[in-house]
């Protein structure tokens, strides 16, 4: 059975709502629980490398419709950064 | 639609293989790169005419720059069907194509392709417009621009493929230098001829029963040996198509990989391991719904050790999209091989063998409830003789031993390029002076004449198929971080779950153990970011204690066996490697074999 998460989950409204979603996509792609990652600590810490990184990059991109590359989570290594980085573009 | 010849694999070399397909039928497909594979179709596939018509405009443009007979030309492009053309121009030419990867990603990687034009001693660069401006750069910053570069996509007119004359093509004429060995300091370019060439591909060939207009295809790079070898060329050897798609919208949309296998018809597909665990964690069902794999013949895995769970976990995963139980398919190879060694085609064989008497080196069945690993298959060798020996002494192992594999046969390469120091070491007579034997630095054993490779001699460390030396990642963090001292080692360890990367490092005199945690993370960033490496564990080891030889050579393994019975002296180990010791610990009170930890 994929562990997988449901396709095209709602766009996240705020950023709270945001940093968690992207907390979630983290986790899946590295393949761990939600809640052992903390929002503030370098993602690289739990193992994020430029595979696990490159998947999360596409699941943004394609709910989020927003573009996102590597050069970004090596800017933004924290789930916090990346929120503050992309709640402008994608919260309505 | 007919037949390009009577039996393609009967060519002597790739280049009369593709200007044969190209005179038979030139509107046949060849190769293609498909950006978007839910909506793409056969429009995006060039011909034979379009291949053969290119490669010569390209040998006619090299031989004009005055480029001569041998000379390397380096070919730096994306995934694309440009790259075939360049790849088939370079032999077209009678030259010596040198694929690397675009030098336009990390530092690191710009610099191991200096070091690659360097060793090669390019006589000219080979791209397409859309990377020509990076290439041109870099070119530049690393002086390298006076070396003539052209876009093959967009060629100068007065290039007249009608001029091109056939060269000269012997067994050992050389094809192609293969640069994944060596570290950055030092690559290595293996030397694959074009006899070694053609016998490695038709190996593949025939070992899976690929015969003419084969379509194979996948995501794996062109300067990679398992998609340069294992993909392109076998397809432009037996007249069929190669389909392309990149590895960046492979890790972006697992699926998408499946779905270009059932669109175009691949019969055949090679992915390091990762990539089957990949997608059985990450393709979604209602994707899996969409997918029909009832043709996808066979799913080659190599290029890292190969696990028995992923394999059953693929099949089980991809069974209800009409993938044969029996796709997937083990293989062992590496680029001093040209590229296969031998292949398991058919069903799933592994062999669970007792751990304490791998370490041993002999490869024995498990008694019930011993502590066991569970050995996959990689088959019988294809055209190449294999033979395990004590790599002490060179004698080939009798009876459960399990010892180096070493490998002879007629795609084993001539060597390295200009390295004879190298290429004596690996390269060897044996005992009873037979030889040559290619030294595969990997250890295994043969069991019902059948391979199971079981670890490695070699300090190499894999990683999502990548070979990384742990030279390159020691001087690579030092430099980054001058906190630290001046030797460390990386070093791998086998675990249940595959292979456990450990990186330790001694620090300078003035940092602190209350400061280990930030500088680990540090690291990490740097292992992920320059090596796509998220270690299981990173250790600071006090200043002095990481063991060195009498001539100062880091010793790495004695350092993982200190790390693995704690006798590291350390400053901070994190989570991540008391995770890995606790689990160690745990096998080993299973085993019996040491003491608990105090």
């Amino acid at each position: 059975m994929s562990l997988s998460p449901p396709p095209s989950p709602p766009a996240p409204r705020d950023p709270d709502a945001l940093r968690q979603w992207l907390r979630e996509q983290c986790a899946d792609c590295l393949g761990v629980p939600a809640a052992s990652l903390a929002t503030d600590v370098p993602l690289t810490d739990y193992g994020m490398t430029s595979v696990t990184g490159t998947a999360l990059c596409g699941m943004v991109e394609e709910h989020l419709a927003v573009e996102c590359d590597l050069g970004l989570l090596w800017q933004e290594p924290t789930i916090d950064g990346l929120t503050a980085r992309l709640a402008p573009r994608t919260v309505r | 639609m007919s037949s390009p010849s009577a039996d393609p694999l009967a060519g002597p070399h790739l280049v009369a293989a593709i200007s044969a397909t190209a005179e038979a039928d030139p509107e046949r497909k060849a190769v293609g790169f498909v950006r978007h594979p839910e909506r793409e179709g056969e429009e995006a596939l060039r011909s034979y005419a379009w291949l053969d018509a290119t490669a010569r405009r390209i040998a006619v443009l090299l031989r004009e720059a005055g480029l001569g007979t041998g000379a390397r030309v380096l070919l730096l492009f994306p995934q694309s069907a440009e790259f075939a053309a360049a790849y088939a121009g370079c032999l077209y030419a009678g030259m010596v194509a040198v694929p690397a990867p675009l030098p336009t990603g990390t530092s690191l990687e710009a610099a191991r392709v200096v070091g690659i034009a360097k060793d090669a001693e390019a006589g000219a660069v080979l791209t397409v417009t859309e990377t020509e401006m990076d290439v041109r750069q870099w070119a530049a910053r690393t002086g390298l621009g006076a070396l003539p570069l052209y876009s093959v996509d967009e060629l100068p007119a007065d290039a007249d493929p009608d001029t091109w004359r056939e060269p000269e093509i012997r067994a050992d004429t050389v094809a192609v230098l293969q640069y994944t060995s060596g570290s950055t300091g030092s690559p290595k370019g293996v030397v694959v001829t074009h006899g070694a060439l053609a016998d490695n591909v038709r190996s593949l060939l025939t070992g899976f029963e690929l015969g003419a207009g084969a379509r194979l295809g996948g995501w794996l790079p062109m300067y990679h040996d398992m998609g340069l070898f294992g993909l392109l060329s076998p397809a432009l050897f037996s007249g069929g198509a190669a389909v392309l798609m990149s590895g960046s919208a492979f890790l972006r949309r697992p699926s998408l990989w499946l779905t270009l296998i059932d669109r175009f018809d691949l019969a055949f597909s090679a992915a390091p391991d990762f990539a089957y665990d990949y997608c059985v964690r990450r393709v979604r069902p209602e994707e899996t719904d969409r997918l029909d794999l009832s043709r996808w013949r066979w799913a080659g895995n190599g290029s890292e050790p190969v696990r028995a769970e992923t394999l059953r976990a693929f099949a089980k995963e991809f069974a209800p999209a009409g993938l044969h139980p029996h796709a997937t398919a083990p293989c062992y190879g590496l680029a001093e091989a040209t590229l296969l060694v031998s292949l398991s085609a058919g069903e799933l064989r592994t062999r669970r063998v007792d751990v304490a008497e791998l370490e041993n080196h002999r490869f024995v069945e498990a008694a019930a409830g011993r502590p066991s690993r569970e050995v996959v298959s990689c088959g019988r060798p294809t055209a190449l003789e294999i033979r395990v020996v004590d790599p002490a002494t060179g004698k080939p192992v009798t009876g459960d031993g399990v010892g180096e594999i070493r490998v002879r046969g007629a795609s084993t390469a001539r060597g390295y390029w200009q390295k004879p120091e190298a290429t004596a070491e690996t390269f060897v007579m044996d005992a009873d002076g037979s030889g040559p034997w290619l030294r595969t630095g990997d250890l295994g054993a043969l069991y019902e004449g059948e391979l199971y490779v079981t670890g490695r001699i070699k300090e190499l460390l894999i990683v999502h198929g990548r070979n990384l030396y742990p030279h390159d990642i020691e001087h690579e963090l030092r430099a980054r971080h001058p906190e630290l001292g001046t030797i460390g080692a990386a070093f791998s360890l086998p675990t249940e779950g595959g292979e456990a990367v450990v990186v330790t490092h001694e620090v300078g005199p003035s940092v602190r153990p209350e400061q280990g945690a930030e500088l680990v993370t540090a690291l990490r960033a740097t292992l992920a970011r320059e090596f796509g490496l998220a270690p299981a564990g990173v250790v600071l080891v006090r200043r002095g204690r990481i063991p060195r030889t009498s001539s100062g050579k880091v010793q790495r393994r004695l350092t993982a066996r200190l790390f693995t019975t704690g006798e590291l002296a350390q400053v901070h180990a994190d989570p991540g490697a008391h995770r890995l010791l606790a689990a160690l610990r745990e096998a080993d009170d299973r085993d019996g074999a040491l003491p608990p930890p105090r």
